[in-house]
């Protein structure tokens, strides 16, 4: 039987996995990041397919929104840490395949024949969801609700500890690709340490 | 299943429709004077042509990580609010508090960050005074490496360009 | 709402936690404020006194038997999170004083690192008496996220960079191996409650499902990597060495602590379908004992040999586990669990004082421009630093498990575990790996004694006090306790 169902889905999912393995597979690494988000995207598809409305909202907002940002940022930092022209994979490479299509497969087939509970009723609307979601972040689950935050404490402080400079030294200069650069920074940089 | 989305779907078929149409109708529809001036990305002083994968400040990228963090913040606060509106109002003080409590934890990193500085764009910048006045010599011209071969031709008539600006996207100009 | 008495049981349960935020908030605060250009050790001493705090709130608490849980059933109250709660404080107070040398001689005294430290501090306390797997996964995730800024401490040192890098790179792949692993848990249980866990497992009959199998075995992999289990152990030599000393031995500690804790939880909570999972961790503990040894015995940088010798202790440690489902043998109703998680709390007590106090002789040696690391700056250091050198003697025969210090009392009580629980072959392999081991500890107290130094007289460091009372703590227990093990019993109200 074919629920109407996999019209929805199978797009969605092949949509997914096409564009995760263009990541991966992209030669250029700004690529990679901007294939990175039709795949977050169809993931964010995959659950409304699933009725689960709030996290189509949090994928959305916080993965294609915020995280992918942060990655572009990332790579624009980094220069030259993929060259295009370099072989990205090893010898082992032959051996991924059937590796994956291993585990894909038997994941798959395990989820498909476990023995899942009877689905009890209709999911309940978006407002309904969001508001049992709520109470359930104060109710049972209070303690993981609060802990989250001090999981966010503790990575905005990691955050400032490890990026920002205590005192950013000699005003760095807007550092561009310049020919020439270098020697001109060190002749500096050789003047002010004799005038010390 | 999916009817709860129809609406955005039909919102955003809509958008690209009209935003594409718009794009397309003044190509088809627009007067074309073109000029080389005119068809630079940006007119005023950044060099159009050069490497897309300049360096600049990690500050962005630290800006973006809080941006982040305070972001995820918000997203707890969205179904926490909408239960709040909806709960009885002998819990309501309850319910607050809890929420007290978690913004308070992240307070605290607020006020760390605020404290440290890590908000502040020119913080500790002050210039370590110089001893060897030779550091100010003029210095020679720096050249992009893949810079225009030659001076940017003005046409004759140009509306809005000043020369100032064509000057400024000469080369040898520091961004 | 809950009832007033039960938010008051709530807080109760996270007093100790709650007191070591509320200090990691105030440095963090009072150091961007209130004293930005003071003294810059009120950081360590208000650190010191808030773990102190928290130690007299846990250590005051009533023992409850089991069964009494917190947060709607998410926090589970009994002696496996409290005793191994005291452990995390105990590391916690002896690697501050460890920094607290460490970080000013090498000029990297800020106070971020006291904050970090307390933040993973309650993550892994929450860890270890986590009785919900979300609350574990929490837990472990602030652990680490302190963990990983430690290790790059050091910023401008490549080595410390590099093994935070590779400290985040594998942690996050083993948190997302552990998340994965519980949400095929929670497909085949449909709780992530360990009670709960628990009780549909042993009311199921017939052999379990692929999905529970495919779980178990995402959370073995997941956990290995966090305790650093053979053969997910790759990048523990090169964070152990990379990271700043003081962090590693901070990092020694309290990973080991929480990993092992949760995995005392989480398999104690599996019992009833140990058959499935039983032949992996034994064949996962004598490949860890294995290895471990082999491969410390060619180091000849002490933080490398230590992150060997760390994972050969994570190999005893999971005898300890593997002796947990035992619950009966041969029809007998066994007492090898209880005298599992006793043995493996000693143990977690004897390996927290031993390797704090070996990474502690290191931190005490060290100064600005030298960072001491290799065996040879050990030479002739019986001569130079005496009281240093017999310390370290101490903490290497502990290590090796030679009576009468405590490494040999926690090996005692893990080898008498497994054999009650017939684990015959794991303590057999035990007990040789553990002879093994004795070969390289003593390498170290050999170049210590009998090689005569080489190197110039080393510039003195500024400030040794803290890392010497630390060596002196842990020196003191790991006598004191392998003399009399059951005065630990007794301070922390272990066992019967």
């Amino acid at each position: 039987m074919i629920s109407p169902s996999i019209f929805v889905f199978a797009p969605l999912a092949s949509a997914a996995l096409f564009t995760a393995l263009m990541v991966v597979r992209s030669r250029n690494v700004i690529h990679a990041g901007y294939w990175l988000l039709p795949c977050l995207l169809a993931v964010a598809g995959l659950f409304g397919s699933l009725e689960a409305h709030f996290f189509v909202v949090v994928q959305i907002l916080i993965y294609a929104g915020a995280i992918l940002i942060l990655i572009l940022f990332a790579l624009m930092l980094t220069r030259d840490v993929m060259d295009p022209k370099q072989r990205q994979t090893t010898k082992f490479a032959p051996l991924a395949v059937p590796l994956c299509i291993f585990v894909g497969l038997g994941g798959a087939l395990m989820m498909a024949r476990a023995p899942w509970p009877a689905i009890q009723a209709a999911a309940p609307g978006p407002a309904e969801q969001t508001k049992a979601l709520g109470l359930g972040l104060i109710g049972d689950y209070a303690l993981p609700f609060e802990v989250a935050s001090l999981i966010l404490l503790a990575a905005l402080i990691g955050a400032i500890c490890l990026a920002k400079a205590e005192k950013e030294p000699a005003a760095p200069e807007p550092v561009i690709d310049l020919r020439g650069e270098i020697e001109l920074e060190e002749s500096v940089s050789a003047g002010a340490a004799d005038g010390h | 299943m999916l009817s709860g989305y129809l609406p955005m779907l039909v919102m955003l078929v809509l958008a690209t429709v009209i935003a594409g149409s718009m794009v397309i109708g003044s190509f088809f529809l627009g007067p074309k004077k073109p000029s080389r001036f005119k068809s630079e990305s940006y007119e005023c002083g950044m060099t159009p042509v050069g490497s897309a994968r300049e360096r600049f400040p990690i500050k962005f990228y630290l800006i973006a990580m809080l941006f982040i963090i305070f972001d995820i913040e918000t997203i707890f606060l969205y179904p926490w609010a909408v239960t709040f509106r909806d709960s009885v109002k002998s819990v309501k003080m309850f319910y607050l508090a809890e929420m007290g409590v978690f913004v308070l934890i992240l307070f605290v990193g607020y006020f760390y960050i605020l404290g440290k500085g890590a908000l502040d764009w020119d913080e500790g910048r002050e210039p370590e005074p110089v001893a060897d006045p030779s550091i100010f010599k003029p210095r020679p011209p720096i050249r992009f490496g893949n810079e225009y071969s030659g001076p940017i031709q003005i046409a004759s008539k140009s509306e809005s360009g000043t020369p100032a600006t064509s000057a400024a996207a000469g080369p040898g100009k520091r961004l | 709402m809950p009832d007033k008495s039960v938010i008051i049981g709530d807080m109760q349960a996270i007093l100790p936690m709650i007191v070591l935020w509320v200090t990691a908030s105030v440095i963090a605060l009072g150091d961007v404020s209130l004293w930005k250009r003071g003294n810059k050790a009120i950081n360590p001493l208000l650190a010191i006194v808030g773990v102190l705090v928290a130690f007299k709130f846990l250590v005051n608490t009533p023992r409850v038997a089991s069964g009494a849980t917190a947060f709607a059933k998410s926090l589970a109250i009994d002696p496996l999170g409290q005793i191994s709660g005291i452990a995390l404080l105990v590391t916690a107070v002896l690697s501050i004083l460890l920094a607290w040398t460490y970080l000013k001689n090498r000029g990297l005294d800020h106070a971020e690192y006291y904050v970090l430290l307390l933040l993973s501090l309650t993550g892994a306390m929450m860890m270890a008496s986590a009785n919900d797997l979300i609350v574990l996964f929490l837990g472990l995730e602030i652990l680490s996220f302190g963990l990983y800024v430690m290790a790059g401490f050091a910023r401008t040192e490549e080595r410390s960079e590099e093994a935070s890098v590779k400290y985040f790179l594998l942690g996050a792949f083993g948190s997302a191996f552990l998340l994965y692993g519980i949400a095929l848990v929670y497909g085949a249980t449909q709780s992530t409650n360990l009670e709960q866990i628990r009780a549909t497992l042993s009311s199921s009959s017939g052999a379990p499902g692929p999905m529970l199998l495919a779980g178990i075995g995402l959370l073995i992999v997941g956990l290995g990597f966090k305790a650093a289990i053979v053969p997910f152990h790759q990048w523990t030599p090169d964070v152990y060495e990379g990271a700043p000393t003081a962090a590693t031995a901070y990092m020694a500690g309290a990973a080991k602590i929480g990993a092992f804790a949760a995995m005392l939880r989480v398999f104690g909570a599996l019992t009833p379908v140990a058959a499935s999972w039983l032949p992996a961790i034994q064949i996962l503990a004598i490949v860890t004992m294995v290895f471990g040894n082999l491969l410390a015995v060619t180091q000849t940088n002490v933080k490398r040999l230590l992150a060997y010798s760390s994972i050969a202790h994570a190999g005893y440690l999971l005898v300890a586990i593997a002796a947990l489902p035992s619950e009966t043998v041969n029809g007998i109703a066994s007492n090898a669990p209880d005298l599992a998680v006793g043995g493996a709390l000693f143990y977690l007590f004897a390996y927290v004082f031993m390797t704090l106090g070996a990474f502690g002789v290191l931190v005490y040696l060290s100064s600005k421009g030298r960072d001491v690391q290799h065996v040879n700056d050990l030479r002739g250091l019986a001569k130079r630093e005496p009281a240093a050198a017999y310390a370290m003697m101490f903490f290497m025969l502990s290590l090796g498990g030679i009576p009468p210090t405590m490494g040999f009392m926690g090996k005692w009580q893990i080898f008498y575990a497994a054999v009650t629980g017939q684990q015959i072959m794991l303590a057999i392999v035990m007990a040789l790996t553990s002879a093994m081991a004795v070969y390289y500890y003593l390498r170290v107290v050999w170049v210590m004694c009998f090689e005569e130094t080489t190197e110039a007289a080393a510039p003195e460091p500024v400030a040794r006090t803290g890392a010497m009372a630390a060596i002196m703590l842990a020196a003191a227990a790991t006598i004191v306790f392998g003399i009399a093990p059951n005065l630990l019993n007794a301070i922390t109200g272990m066992g019967p």
